[in-house]
C-alpha cells in the first residue's frame, strides 16, 4: 500500500461516521487496543465538528435530537473542503433545506439556521467595496418571523418546538466592532429594500427614485415614502452601518 | 544560506503563550507578563471582519507573533498528475498571513490531514517509511519556494503505531528534517505522550534527534485515559513533563518555548504562574532576555 492509499483508508474512515471501520489489513499495524484508539480518531473528528455546531449555531443544534447522526449524515453530504474549520458547516442551511432528514424537524428551523449562519458571514464579512453600507451588514429573508421569538426559541429546545405560523420576515444583522459582537434586528420592507439598493453600490438619490417608482407601480402613497426614506437612512448612520 | 546559519540570526523570544479567544482579554492586560505569542493562521487566513480587528489589537499591543499551523498537511501524498501535496489556495493566504505578522519563523505539525483535496480536521500520524519522508521533504521544499521564512516541523503525538516502519520515529524525523535543511519545534509533551502510549524511552527519542535544528518548544498538559494518554491542552504540564524540558534544556537553548493551554482554561494567574516555572527551567532565560534588542 503507497502513502496515497494509506491516507484514502483514513480519509474513508474517518468520513464514513460511527458505522465505518478500519480497513482488515490496518489491523496488523496496530498496537494495543486497536478498536478503542482508532476510534479515538473518529470520535475526535465527530467530537470536533459536534463542538464547532454547537458553538457556531447553538439554537439550530438544541432543535435537533439526533445530532451525532445529523452531524454524521452532514458530513457524508458536505465533506469540509478548505483548511479553514468554521467553513465545515457553509452548507448546513441547504442541507436542512433539501434533505429527508429535515423531516422531523420544524418546519421554521431552516430560517433559525439561516440567521445563526449569517451571523457568521457578518462577523467575517469583505463586504462589497462599492457599498456605503458597512461590509459586516447582512440582509436575511425568512419564511417564518423566528426572531420575533428568538429568545423564546433559544429556551425551547427540541422537545418542545413551538408553533410558529408561517409570515415572510426580514432580519438585518452587523457587527459592531466595539462590542465583538453581531447585532440582529427585524425590519420593515422599506428598509429592505433600501439595504439591497445600497448593497448595489446604487447612490442614494439614485434609490430613492427606484423606490418611488415602485411605490407608484403599486399605487402606496409615494408622498410619505421620502419622509420614511429620510428616518430610515438617518437610523442607518445612528446605527453606524451607513457612511 | 543553510538552516544553521539562518537559525544564528534569529530572534530570541522567551517564554510565550497560545493566543486564543476565551484568553484575548487576558493577555491584552498582562502585556508584561508574556514575552510573545504563538497564533494559529488558520483563525485568520482568508477571513475579514472582526476577526481582523483582534489581530490588530494583538499588532498594537507590540507582542512578538508567531505562526502555528494546524492545516498546512505536509504529509499529504499528491493526487495522481500533481508534483505535491500541497494547497496552493492555503499557501497563499499562509503567505499574506505572515507577512501581515511579521513572524520571524513559522511552523506546523509533521503529519497528514488533507487527503485528495479533503480536509480532516486532524493530526494524523504518516508511516515512518522512506517513501513518506521524500514526499514530506517533496512538500517542504515547495514550501520554502513559496514562503521564504524558516520553517519548523513539529513532532505530533499519535495513539496508534503506524504501519511499515522503516527506521524508528527519531530517525525518521532527522531524515526528513536534514533533507528538507528546516527547523524543528519539539513538543516535548507529544514526546511524553508517545513514550508512555507506545512505551518508547524519551530521552532515547531526544537523544536520537538533531537537537541543534531546535528553534522552539511546546510545552502543555494532558488528559490520562485509562489505558492511553490525550494530548489535550486542556491541564496544568504536570511534573513529568516539566522532568523531560528540564532533560531537553540540558541538552540545547531553544529560542523559543511555549506554553499551550486550549480548553479548560484556568484563572489566568494560573497560566502565567506556569508560564514563570517554565521561565525558572530555562537556565540561560534572564541572559538572553536582557542582551534582546
Amino acid at each position: 500500500m503507497n502513502l496515497l492509499d494509506y491516507q484514502a483508508q483514513w480519509s474513508a474512515y474517518l468520513l464514513q461516521g460511527s458505522s465505518a471501520k478500519l480497513d482488515s489489513r490496518f489491523s496488523t499495524w496496530l498496537s494495543s487496543q486497536p478498536d478503542a484508539r482508532s476510534h479515538f480518531y473518529q470520535h475526535s473528528v465527530f467530537s470536533t465538528l459536534n463542538d464547532l455546531f454547537l458553538a457556531l449555531m447553538p439554537v439550530t443544534a438544541s432543535y435537533i435530537k439526533e445530532l451525532p447522526l445529523f452531524l454524521e449524515t452532514y458530513q457524508k453530504t458536505y465533506p469540509p473542503r478548505d483548511a479553514h474549520l468554521y467553513n465545515t458547516l457553509a452548507g448546513v442551511v441547504i442541507f436542512l433545506e433539501e434533505h429527508s432528514i429535515g423531516e422531523s424537524l420544524p418546519p421554521w428551523l431552516v430560517d433559525i439556521a439561516k440567521i445563526e449562519w449569517s451571523e457568521r458571514l457578518s462577523y467575517n464579512a469583505v463586504g462589497s467595496q462599492q457599498s456605503l453600507l458597512h461590509p459586516s451588514v447582512i440582509l436575511c429573508k425568512t419564511a417564518y418571523p423566528v426572531l420575533e421569538v428568538w429568545e423564546d426559541l433559544k429556551q425551547a429546545g427540541w422537545n418542545n418546538p413551538p408553533d410558529i405560523e408561517p409570515q415572510a420576515a426580514l432580519v438585518l444583522l452587523y457587527a459592531r466592532a466595539e462590542k465583538s459582537e453581531i447585532q440582529k434586528m427585524s425590519i420593515g420592507p422599506l428598509v429592505g429594500l433600501w439595504v439591497e439598493l445600497l448593497q448595489q453600490g446604487v447612490a442614494e438619490a439614485e434609490a430613492l427614485k427606484v423606490i418611488q417608482d415602485l411605490f407608484l407601480e403599486q399605487n402606496l402613497p409615494v408622498l410619505t415614502v421620502e419622509a420614511q426614506s429620510s428616518a430610515i437612512l438617518l437610523k442607518l448612520r445612528e446605527l453606524g452601518i451607513l457612511s | 544560506m543553510s538552516f544553521l546559519t539562518c537559525k544564528k540570526n534569529l530572534p530570541y523570544l522567551g517564554v510565550g503563550l497560545g493566543c486564543r479567544d476565551a484568553l484575548l482579554p487576558d493577555i491584552l492586560t498582562h502585556r508584561e507578563s508574556i514575552d510573545w505569542l504563538e497564533l494559529v493562521p488558520e483563525n485568520y487566513m482568508g477571513r475579514q471582519g472582526l476577526h481582523l480587528e483582534k489581530l490588530e489589537w494583538l499588532l498594537e499591543a507590540d507582542f512578538p507573533l508567531v505562526s502555528h499551523g494546524v492545516s498546512l498537511s505536509i504529509g499529504s501524498a499528491p493526487m495522481a498528475g500533481e508534483l505535491h501535496g500541497l494547497d496552493p489556495v492555503y499557501l497563499n493566504e499562509l503567505e499574506a498571513f505572515l507577512h501581515k505578522i511579521e513572524a520571524p519563523w513559522f511552523s506546523d505539525h509533521l503529519s497528514f490531514s488533507r487527503v485528495n483535496g479533503q480536509y480532516l480536521n486532524e493530526l494524523l500520524a504518516l508511516p515512518h517509511t522512506q517513501e513518506a519522508a521524500d514526499i514530506v521533504v517533496r512538500n517542504i521544499h515547495v514550501l520554502q519556494q513559496h514562503i521564504q521564512q524558516p520553517f519548523l516541523l513539529e513532532n505530533i503525538s499519535y495513539y496508534l503505531r503506524p504501519y511499515a516502519q522503516d527506521m524508528s520515529e527519531a530517525q525518521w524525523i532527522t531524515t526528513i528534517v536534514e533533507a528538507a535543511d528546516c527547523g524543528l519545534m519539539l513538543d516535548i509533551n507529544n514526546v511524553y505522550v508517545n513514550s508512555k502510549n507506545l512505551n518508547q524511552d524519551p530521552i532515547a527519542f531526544l537523544d536520537q534527534l538533531p537537537l541543534e535544528r531546535v528553534v522552539q518548544v511546546h510545552i502543555a498538559g494532558h488528559f490520562k485515559q485509562e489505558d492511553f494518554i490525550i494530548d489535550t491542552h486542556g491541564a496544568p504540564v504536570c511534573e513529568e513533563v516539566y522532568a523531560l524540558f528540564e532533560a531537553l534544556m540540558e541538552r540545547c537553548e531553544p529560542l523559543a518555548v511555549l506554553l499551550e493551554r486550549d480548553n479548560d482554561f484556568p484563572p489566568f494567574q494560573d497560566l502565567l504562574a506556569e508560564l514563570e516555572q517554565i521561565r525558572c527551567l530555562m537556565p540561560h532565560y534572564q541572559k538572553r532576555l536582557n542582551l534582546r534588542p
